[in-house]
């Protein structure tokens, strides 16, 4: 496990999540034919989104030796993947709690807070392109693969779903079906998609090694680890296909525990991540 | 770019005397865990049975590595602050230690373990080739302490001119990833890089950081 990098553990997962939640919430503002107090209620409870980024900057800052320049990370935008990032990031959670913060308090048109919508949306895709581009260094062989952004775009869709999923509970949206079962279904399929990234993985562990390093030697606990992960997340969508089944609305309280099992799954798969850290030389 | 410096390290002479290692760090007063220079130890071999005769195969040959001040870095491109930079006047890659926020990402980047924390700054550091040594006509201060002469500092073309240019032997990377600026002499007992016969000797001294 990749304990000494906790911090980008934390970060990485925690803003993956906030990452799906916030495309199926615009999904369901844009095109979910919600009733005004529908509506109301899960613009307020968007909070959660914004509040996870800001947790989730918090964990990347302790990443820093010297967190109070973080603002230089910014410096070569348009040229370094995590300056890309920083900045993709920042306008995300930026743009998003800007528009949380209108609907609140009432303030600017209709047509404004949907353009701010759009470009949050937009800025979203940029940080997860700024995320998933850092980790792919040609000097680091067992991050450089397509499973890499592969496993980011899963982690926000399990995640991310199971918090959605709790976001329109708690606003009462039981329809459309899109909504009220979409992100479990989805979820489902990621969680699979998963297992199949994981197997992909594993089997190419083997074929990756330097003079001094064998990517299949440098997390002995591969399995367990990734058998932990995966009880994880099949318990944490057991219950949340279990708790909104059968016409039923899924519990908000059930949701949040699907949310914790899932995000403590997925950040055991990012520890191992880390823990098969690299390169193609000495280290 | 004007000049690219860059090192000659001859390997058929190194003894693994760490003498570079220490002069580096006394002159750049380097923390205990922190080593810009460092000597690789690359052994490896067995017995074989040749008929009824068991002989061995056993090798064992040292590498010092600094920052190779590579034509192609992979620290610079992931340096999220410009910090991390490659001289135009000399081609060495240096740290701004004014700039460096310590995301480690060049650490990560950089397969020959140049770029490292040092936790008492809480920024990166590195080998800068000792520019302000070189703008005076001086060797690096490693080149200078070695008992052996298996270190030589100069223009890596005239360097290549001289010496060849074998960049890459086990267990460094192959130089298609950094193009480093560096010249290797292999000792007569080299693996070419990519080898998985042998292991690294002393990781304790080689490895630091994100291990």
């Amino acid at each position: 496990m990749g304990w000494n990098e906790w911090p980008l553990m934390l970060f990485t997962v925690i803003a993956q999540c906030a990452m799906g939640a916030f495309w199926w919430c615009s999904f369901a503002l844009l095109a979910g034919n919600l009733s005004e107090e529908q509506r109301s209620r899960l613009e307020r409870g968007m909070l959660v989104i914004w509040v996870m980024m800001g947790v989730a900057f918090v964990f990347s800052s302790a990443h820093l030796g010297s967190p109070f320049r973080a603002i230089n990370a910014i410096f070569r935008f348009g040229q370094s993947p995590l300056s890309n990032e920083v900045v993709f990031g920042s306008a995300f959670a930026g743009f998003g709690f800007l528009r949380w913060l209108m609907v609140a308090r009432n303030i600017g048109s209709e047509a404004a807070r949907k353009g701010l919508l759009l470009l949050t949306l937009a800025c979203s895709l940029g940080f997860l392109w700024g995320m998933s581009s850092f980790y792919l260094m040609p000097t680091v062989p067992t991050w450089n693969t397509p499973l890499t952004p592969t496993a980011f775009i899963l982690t926000a869709l399990i995640g991310g779903g199971a918090v959605a999923a709790t976001l329109f509970a708690s606003a009462r949206i039981s329809e459309p079906a899109v909504l009220a079962t979409g992100p479990v279904r989805l979820a489902g399929v990621a969680l699979i998609a998963a297992v199949l990234v994981t197997l992909a993985q594993s089997a190419s562990l083997p074929a990756i090694g330097s003079s001094i390093k064998q990517a299949a030697e440098l997390s002995p606990d591969y399995a367990g680890l990734m058998a932990f992960r995966f009880l994880l997340l099949f318990a944490a969508l057991g219950l949340w296909r279990k708790g909104s089944g059968r016409g039923e609305t899924l519990a908000v309280s059930t949701g949040v525990f699907c949310v914790i099992l899932a995000m403590l799954g997925e950040m055991i798969g990012r520890g191992v991540f880390y823990g098969l850290y690299m390169t193609v030389g000495l280290l | 770019m004007a000049k690219q410096y860059g090192f000659y390290i001859d390997s058929a002479k190194c003894t693994g005397c760490k003498t570079c290692q220490l002069a580096c760090k006394d002159y750049k007063d380097l923390q205990v865990d922190v080593n810009f220079r460092r000597v690789c130890e690359y052994a490896g071999g067995s017995w074989q049975a040749d008929g009824n005769t068991w002989t061995n195969n056993v090798f064992a040959y040292y590498l010092s590595i600094a920052c190779n001040h590579c034509a192609d870095p992979a620290c610079t491109k992931v340096c999220p602050s410009g910090a991390m930079h490659k001289r135009s006047e000399d081609g060495l890659v240096a740290v701004n230690e004014e700039i460096c926020i310590g995301c480690k990402s060049c650490q990560m980047a950089c397969p020959y373990g140049a770029p490292q924390y040092d936790a008492r700054k809480g920024h990166m550091t590195k080998c800068d080739g000792c520019y302000e040594r070189v703008s005076q006509g001086l060797n690096p201060v490693c080149v200078d302490s070695c008992p052996l002469r298996a270190l030589e500092f100069g223009p890596v073309d005239e360097l290549r001119a001289k010496h060849g240019a074998l960049a890459a032997v086990a267990p460094l990377p192959d130089a298609k990833y950094t193009v480093p600026s560096i010249v290797i002499k292999p000792n007569p007992k080299a693996r070419p890089t990519g080898d998985k016969t042998g292991f690294l000797a002393n990781p304790k001294e080689v490895s630091h950081g994100v291990e």
